[in-house]
């Protein structure tokens, strides 16, 4: 039985800020991640700074996580996911479930050799910055794959820290407050066939894009002419996604500026409905925008496979009748929408949703549910971009904190 | 010989060796690690020259060592082994992630160079700090001034009184709220604001003081003094360890010139005042099944916000007087949850909406009317399309007031143009560059309410952690023979960084500032009677020498 003060569902920008937070104000955090490493989805995703900070907030993200290190009110599980949750007279207790840990992380240097040697690609390093500072290994596919008999990974580590016979476990938690803060989902753009996702090489998501820019920038080099295509599943009330997720156009201008910056001669589109941009943000990036950036009212009827290039069919309202572009690349802006596990955990935790399977909160950006002693932060209230996620992550933890410290008191 | 011997080491592992490649410049990096003993290690991730680097280390004599290297696990983890073999606990050693930073920001050095100048030297700054082992807390009151009482000030004088602090609120008009006090704006927002003004008024530790216009301030962190005149035209001083500015706008109208005499064009104030008198018969008479055209924002580059308002008249004028509204906007901006469904309610309720897509339409006004010339390419017009309307309402745009201008001028924020604060990339949005002021609600970006109550619980939260005392960098020295133990300069910090230190040979308790807390703003070295205090400026030798001299720095 493990019995710390508050437990952190979730592991990105909104978890990492929360913990940090209540960690700084001395509470013990038990922080929980279904995944092998924290982070979420933005620690995957590129710095856009061109010759001047593009203020994307990813880097943000890493920040956080960094601030983690060497806290020893911490303790955190990977691969682990609640199982079971029973109310007892103001605290909680849960189950936690956890895959097998086949890298002892107190081994682990990171060296990488594991992840060349295994044939089935099953190993992944965490993006530099995101603890636990381990390789992991996807049981999943390591075992189905090599039926336990293959053990290249083993004899290539140095230091001896796989261990591929460990076995799941599950953890008896006791905690007093629970932050709910697992996240969110993007849209999947194979339920719009007409925009060719998975069927038209050259047709990538935003969030491919964000991967291949981070990891090398220098291979999109051969893409002279670039599309974006915006609201991909958002503001689509025939989806069942009828809200705007507020972060697409914003990342998208600044992946614009940033290929732009990478190769002036590119040609990039932006084909879009309204440009959701405002406040500090217009300040900054409208005039250089509009200078680069080819902005094209509408969204593109079909995308199909020209020879070598990708055609990106639209009616050009101008002019009054249809026309098609090639393109060498066209990136999909996906949404954000609510994870699908968003329903199983609202069950376990009594919590409501919203009707678009966003957690429900009684005040918009302050995180308290109908539930006494869990709270919801970042994107998985709602859509909202990193900086809000941190900010609500932060928020949360500090209204936490208060609640212990008024029942310490009482 | 002693003072050498106190000089960090510097490990630079191959990995960030790579350092060097970026730019070329390393200026900066000597700058930086002047007066240390550096030493680049072949592969320190690998823990292979474990050895030979421990016998450097012992030979440097240092006992304070800084790796600038890789990320935890590699570079980051020989540490423990290498503190054992030095034979120095492991507290002495700090760590630079040059390695993470590298891969982030290799391709822009500028950015590069900033992240890792910074990293470094607030390493080798808290390296030098000395963190106390038994110090008493002391006991003192921080204060704040809240400058602006509309949501975003309301809520955070609020938290920060429960956070416990003394809050001094200075509002320009006569009464609490804002913009949002004004119902015909935002009545769910006049609803939120009411209730926060409540609380507030019963609230012992938040002192209100109604008809105070803040128009300058000086000093700094721990002690601000802000200037605010009140409604005889007095100026009144207000003194507070810190500062929140939550001014919000003043609102700018936007009908052209040429039109500004004609009854039939308003601004979306003008309009409002209608509004708030619906049954009148100057409202009926003009609004009840008029012919109506809303422009906001026909740029492209205003706030969020005026499209949003220009949205919700325009629904209240169709459906509470039966007019035939159209809303010409560049973008129909709904970027923020629940809004998609207002504006799609907005049209199903029958209000076109037009987007521009060559700038403003050209009104002409004439015969009680007005008529307006838009160009439509793209819903295949190849000539200007004309429409007339009765009334035309300009939606305003927004600005900083000159009193917040000058305000921001005097801490040394920008403040011109629409909002306040430099574009820098803080992990706190609502924390100003200097250090002590905030910036909360929509006098610091385009905000929803619900916004800005959360740049009220984040500033709290941040005062809060300011004073819980992070590690920081050593700036305070104290000369212990001129020190009169008043311990005037631990009544005046305004974040705990200076503390008493009871020693057993004294008679009275002496004041220490504590390194990891101090923030360098000066309050205890312009406070302390005795002269006894100074600040010690980071730039490399200077701090060393006053850190050898003084007792605010590292002790064996
Ligand atoms: C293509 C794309 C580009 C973007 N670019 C930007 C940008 O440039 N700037 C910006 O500010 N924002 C950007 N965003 C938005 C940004 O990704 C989000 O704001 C941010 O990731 C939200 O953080 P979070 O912590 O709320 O959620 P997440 O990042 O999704 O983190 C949630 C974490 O919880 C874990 N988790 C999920 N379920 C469970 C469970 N049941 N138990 C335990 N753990 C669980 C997940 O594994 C994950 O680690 C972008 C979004 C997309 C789709």
């Amino acid at each position: 039985m493990v019995t710390v003060d508050v437990v952190v569902l979730g592991g990105g920008a909104a978890g990492l800020a929360a913990s940090r937070t209540l960690l700084g104000r001395g509470y013990s955090v038990l922080l929980v991640e279904k995944e092998g490493h924290t982070g979420g989805r933005a620690a995957g995703y590129a710095c856009k700074a061109t010759d001047d900070c593009q203020q994307c907030q990813v880097c943000l993200v890493a920040d956080e996580a960094r601030a983690l290190t060497g806290a020893d009110q911490l303790k955190m599980l990977v691969f682990s996911s609640l199982k079971g949750v029973q109310n007892q007279n103001g605290s909680f207790q849960l189950d936690v479930a956890q895959g097998p840990i086949c890298v002892d992380p107190q081994r682990c240097i990171l060296c990488g050799r594991c992840v060349d040697a295994c044939p089935a690609g099953a190993i992944r390093l965490p993006p530099p910055g995101f603890p636990p500072a381990s390789a992991s290994v996807d049981p999943e596919i390591c075992r189905a794959r090599n039926a336990q008999t293959c053990r290249a990974c083993v004899e290539a580590c140095p230091t001896g820290a796989i261990d591929l016979q460990a076995a799941a476990r599950t953890h008896r938690v006791r905690c007093r407050a629970i932050i709910v803060a697992t996240g969110f989902q993007p849209f999947d753009p194979r339920q719009l066939p007409r925009l060719g996702y998975g069927r038209v090489p050259g047709v990538i998501t935003a969030e491919e894009l964000e991967r291949r820019m981070r990891g090398d920038p220098g291979g999109l080099a051969a893409f002279k002419r670039v599309a974006f295509v915006q609201c991909v599943g958002s503001r689509n009330v025939t989806l069942g996604r009828g809200y705007c997720s507020q972060v697409c156009c914003r990342y998208a201008l600044r992946l614009a500026a940033r290929l732009r910056r990478d190769d002036p001669g590119r040609r990039v589109a932006i084909f879009y409905m309204d440009l959701q941009v405002s406040g500090k943000d217009v300040r900054m990036r409208w005039e250089e925008l509009g200078r680069g950036v080819e902005l094209i009212q509408g969204a593109p009827a079909s995308i199909v496979a020209g020879e070598a290039e990708v055609l990106v069919r639209y009616e050009d309202l101008r002019q009054g009748r249809v026309r098609q572009e090639p393109f060498d690349l066209v990136v999909l802006s996906v949404g954000m929408g609510a994870s699908p596990h968003n329903v199983e955990l609202a069950r376990l935790l009594g919590l409501n949703l919203d009707p678009h399977r966003f957690f429900a909160t009684q005040e918009r950006g302050h995180g308290s549910t109908s539930r006494r002693g869990v709270w919801v932060a970042g994107s998985a209230a709602g859509p909202t971009d990193i900086g809000g996620a941190i900010r609500q992550g932060r928020s949360v933890a500090l209204a936490v904190a208060r609640q212990l410290e008024d029942r310490r008191h009482a | 010989m002693r003072d050498e011997a106190r000089c960090p080491a510097v490990l630079f592992c191959e990995c960030a060796g790579m350092l060097s490649a970026p730019g070329g410049d390393r200026d900066w990096l000597a700058a930086a690690l002047a007066g240390c003993s550096v030493r680049q290690v072949r592969q320190l991730c690998g823990g292979q020259e474990l050895d030979s680097v421990a016998t450097w280390l012992k030979q440097t004599g240092s006992d304070r060592i800084l790796v600038v290297g890789c990320h935890p696990g590699w570079c980051r983890d020989w540490l423990s082994p290498l503190s054992r073999r030095v034979g120095l606990p492991p507290e002495r050693f700090r760590w630079v992630d040059a390695r993470g930073e590298l891969e982030a920001f290799g391709r822009v050095p500028e950015i590069l160079r900033r992240r890792l100048e910074r990293a470094i030297r607030r390493q080798l700054a808290l390296m030098t700090a000395w963190t106390p082992p038994r110090w008493e807390r002391a006991r003192f009151e921080p204060t704040a001034v809240v400058v602006g009482a509309g949501l975003a000030g309301l809520q955070t004088a609020l938290a920060l009184a429960g956070a416990g602090l003394q809050v001094t609120l200075l509002e320009r008009q006569l009464q609490l709220g804002g913009w949002l006090a004004l119902p015909a704006a935002y009545p769910a927002g006049a609803r939120l604001v009411r209730e926060v003004a409540a609380q507030i008024e019963h609230n012992p530790r938040v002192r209100v003081l109604l008809g105070h216009r803040a128009d300058g301030v000086t000093g700094r962190l721990g002690c601000f003094r802000v200037r605010a005149w009140n409604s005889t035209g007095a100026p009144t001083f207000h003194e507070a360890s810190f500062l929140v500015v939550a001014t919000g706008f003043q609102s700018r109208t936007t009908v052209p010139a040429d039109l500004a005499e004609y009854p039939q064009v308003l601004s979306s104030s003008q309009l409002d005042k209608l509004l708030a008198e619906p049954t009148g018969p100057a409202a009926m008479g003009r609004l009840r099944g008029a012919r109506v055209a809303v422009v906001a924002d026909p740029q492209g580059t205003a706030a969020a916000s005026v499209v949003r308002g220009a949205f919700r008249r325009a629904r209240r004028l169709q459906e509470e007087f039966a007019a035939e509204v159209v809303v010409f906007c560049r973008h129909a901006k709904v970027d923020s949850a629940g809004l998609e469904e207002e504006y799609r309610d907005l049209r199903q309720a029958g209000v076109t909406v037009v987007k521009l897509e060559a700038g403003p339409p050209v009104f002409r006004a004439a015969d009680g009317r007005v008529t307006a010339q838009v160009q439509l390419p793209s819903l295949g017009f190849k000539e200007p399309v004309s429409f007339w309307f009765d009334l035309v309402i300009f939606a305003e745009e927004r600005e900083l007031d000159a009193a917040t201008r000058t305000l921001l001028r005097d801490v040394g924020l920008q403040g011109g143009g629409e909002y306040a604060g430099r574009a820098q990339l803080h992990r706190l949005g609502v924390r100003a560059g200097p250090a002590g002021i905030w910036l909360v609600g929509s006098c610091r970006d385009d905000l929803e309410p619900w916004e800005c109550r959360l740049d009220a619980w984040e500033a709290a939260g941040d005062v809060v952690e300011l004073l819980a005392a992070g590690d920081r960098q050593v700036l305070v020295t104290v000369d212990d023979s001129r020190c009169a133990r008043c311990l005037t300069c631990v009544r005046v910090c305004g974040h705990r960084a200076v503390q008493v230190e009871r020693d057993p040979d004294q008679e009275r308790p002496a004041a220490r500032p504590l390194a990891a807390a101090c923030e360098g703003c000066g309050a205890c070295v312009a406070a302390c009677p005795a002269g006894a205090l100074e600040l010690a400026s980071l730039s490399g030798e200077g701090l060393r020498a006053a850190l050898g001299a003084g007792n605010g720095g590292w002790r064996r």
